[in-house]
């Protein structure tokens, strides 16, 4: 089918798909490219050339700008601590669960699966969820993100059904042989649903990664902000000179510079790892839809 | 009799102690982080007094509720979200699904495989970084206004006119989502018959009736599913999106119901009872569309959310 598809001529429908295709691969690049490019240029560079298809000039200075004004290097450490413990922690729970939740013979199974599916079509909102956060002391805590974002019971229900698909006979070899629980989990269980686990794991380090939503609510000091939160912090600072143009220092500050110059700190790790993962990212959804 | 089914039962719970032992993190999880935020909506029923805290304000019935109906922005925000839930369904919905189908149709794998990578790509990206670059480009002195400019043609608004941001609310969320979203259409095409196109243009179909007969009806199923899911999220307009690229100008063109929770709950004079009461309506709306939705499909096309009749 393939094979004959290759050979016959070009019609219509090819270049109208391959121009459609064309022009929002096009529309997805070009932003991100004269981004990149105004985050290297100078503000006089840009200033006699906003569009730049071929950059004009090279600086540094946004990004030296950037550093010095905001820790950049605790908003890294920040998030990276919140992707790995958080990543870890979420893979920890979910696991767990969705292995128990495959065992044999458990009684009262059903009602833990029904704790869970719960979750899914029920929550508490905002406010409910922010004031637990304050009781619990967690206001300005890491594990506050950690905690409130990454277990998805959707992806708990996904690894329980690729455990469910394993032969049991696997689980008893290994446990006649003298493994324990634990070692059958670690070591036969979570092995063999690998593509699912290493899924799952991107998915939750990404999410880690971009949230901001609860950051922007929960970690307010300075010193636990995350690259996301100063980000933010960077676009209203600099929007707000720009409306108020009276300001002192304004002239030499160069606004667009100086954002692009935070975006590409903020999201030069995802696009680094994007093309090398790309594979698994897009089995995710798969092994989701699948299992629907 | 009893005894024996109770000890029996007693021994089944001790034989598979390990289980609960891995259930332990994730049902202590669960009953913090999702049940007593879940227990805490009691507060759409209080007047939440913070000397009192949530389980001691005082009742007050549906008065939070009946206030949702007479506060004007409140009305306003609700109006906003359908009306922008609508025309996503109607500019957005489609979009990757024509996606899928264009990939689908079109020619040389590898072309095909770069293509989706880099039209996926700005879905793993936050709105925070998105806006930033979005709002740059299609700022009145960014990149797409030069181009405008340079093709002699009037610069456009797109940001700070009312009418026109929500047609760049439209636009950008198809830029973000419409790769990712079509990947799993892309799936269930893989999933049709090949036969099937085998056998239309034996019959002398051309590739637009294939896609017509053939392709369309394949992806049926999902393209109900996927309807269904985005219709009980009707009272949710896209809070990430909406708040990190509204302006001032178009605030109240813009302004949903997330975005007013969000507003009145951190701003000056918080009503933490009365915004509980507005999450509240929301979930419950979005519950009956969902259910409103599935029936309907069913009654329809003969099939809903948990598959065919």
């Amino acid at each position: 089918m393939k094979e004959k598809t290759q050979k016959r001529p070009l019609d219509g429908m090819d270049i109208f798909c391959a121009a459609l295709l064309t022009v929002m691969v096009v529309l997805v690049i070009f932003p991100f490219y004269t981004s990149l490019v105004t985050a290297f240029t100078t503000s006089a560079s840009y200033m006699q050339h906003p569009v730049q298809l071929l950059p004009r000039s090279f600086t540094l200075e946004n990004f030296s700008f950037v550093f010095e004004r905001m820790n950049i290097v605790s908003g890294y450490a920040n998030t990276i601590f919140i992707v790995a413990v958080g990543t870890l922690l979420t893979m920890f729970i979910s696991l767990t669960y969705a292995y128990a939740l495959s065992m044999r013979d458990v009684p009262g199974k059903k009602f833990f699966f029904l704790l869970l599916l719960m979750t899914m079509y029920f929550g508490g909102g905002l406010i409910p969820t922010y004031m637990l956060i304050r009781d619990l002391g967690m206001i300005n805590s890491p594990f506050a993100i950690i905690f409130l974002c990454g277990v998805s019971p959707f992806n708990i229900i996904i690894m329980k059904n690729g455990i469910d698909q394993l032969p049991e006979s696997l689980f008893e070899a290994a446990r006649v042989s003298g493994a324990n629980e634990w070692q059958v989990f670690l070591l036969v269980a979570v092995p063999l649903i690998k593509p699912i686990v290493v899924t799952f794991s991107l998915f939750a380090a990404v999410g880690y990664w971009n949230e901001w939503y609860w950051s922007m609510i929960v970690l307010t000091k300075p010193a636990v902000k995350t690259l996301q939160i100063m980000l933010r912090t960077i676009v209203v600072t600099v929007e707000t000179l720009e409306m108020d143009s009276a300001a002192s220092d304004y002239t030499e500050v160069f606004s667009q510079g100086l954002k692009m110059a935070a975006v590409v700190i903020t999201m030069l790790p995802i696009m680094i790892i994007y093309p090398f993962l790309q594979k698994h990212f897009a089995q995710g959804i798969l092994v989701g839809a699948v299992k629907m | 009799m009893k005894a024996k089914s109770a000890g029996s039962l007693s021994s089944r719970i001790w034989r598979a102690r390990m289980a609960y032992l891995f259930l332990l993190p994730g049902v202590v999880y669960l009953l913090i982080f999702r049940y007593i935020p879940i227990s805490g909506l009691t507060l759409a029923f209080r007047s939440f007094n913070a000397r009192m805290g949530i389980w001691h304000s005082p009742w007050v019935g549906l008065a939070n509720f009946q206030r949702l109906f007479v506060t004007p922005r409140a009305l306003s925000s609700i109006i906003n979200t359908l009306e922008i839930s609508l025309c996503r369904l109607i500019f957005e919905f489609p979009v990757p699904i024509l996606v899928a189908i264009a990939i689908n149709e079109m020619r040389g794998v590898r072309v095909k495989k770069i293509y989706q990578t880099v039209i996926t790509f700005p879905h793993f990206l936050s709105w925070v970084i998105v806006a930033t670059i979005l709002q740059d480009f299609f700022g009145t002195y960014g990149v797409a206004n030069y181009i405008l400019k340079s093709l002699g043609l009037e610069t456009v608004n797109f940001l700070t006119k009312p009418a026109t941001f929500r047609t760049f609310l439209y636009f950008t969320a198809n830029w973000k989502e419409a790769g990712w979203s079509s990947i799993i259409f892309i799936a269930s095409l893989a999933g049709i018959n090949s036969e099937l196109y085998e056998a239309a243009s034996i019959d002398g179909a051309g590739r637009l009736r294939r896609i017509w007969h053939v392709t369309l009806p394949g992806l049926r199923a999902t393209i109900i599913t996927m309807l269904i899911m985005k219709i009980g999220q009707s009272m949710n307009a896209g809070f990430e999106q909406i708040f990190s690229l509204r302006n001032p100008v178009v605030l109240n063109s813009v302004d949903i119901i997330d975005t007013y929770v969000y507003d009145i709950t951190f701003g000056a004079t918080p009503n933490y009872g009365f915004s509980t009461a507005v999450g509240l309506f929301k979930s419950v709306v979005n519950c009956v569309l969902l259910v409103v939705a599935n029936a309907t499909t069913r009654a329809l096309f003969g099939q809903g959310l948990f598959g065919e009749r």
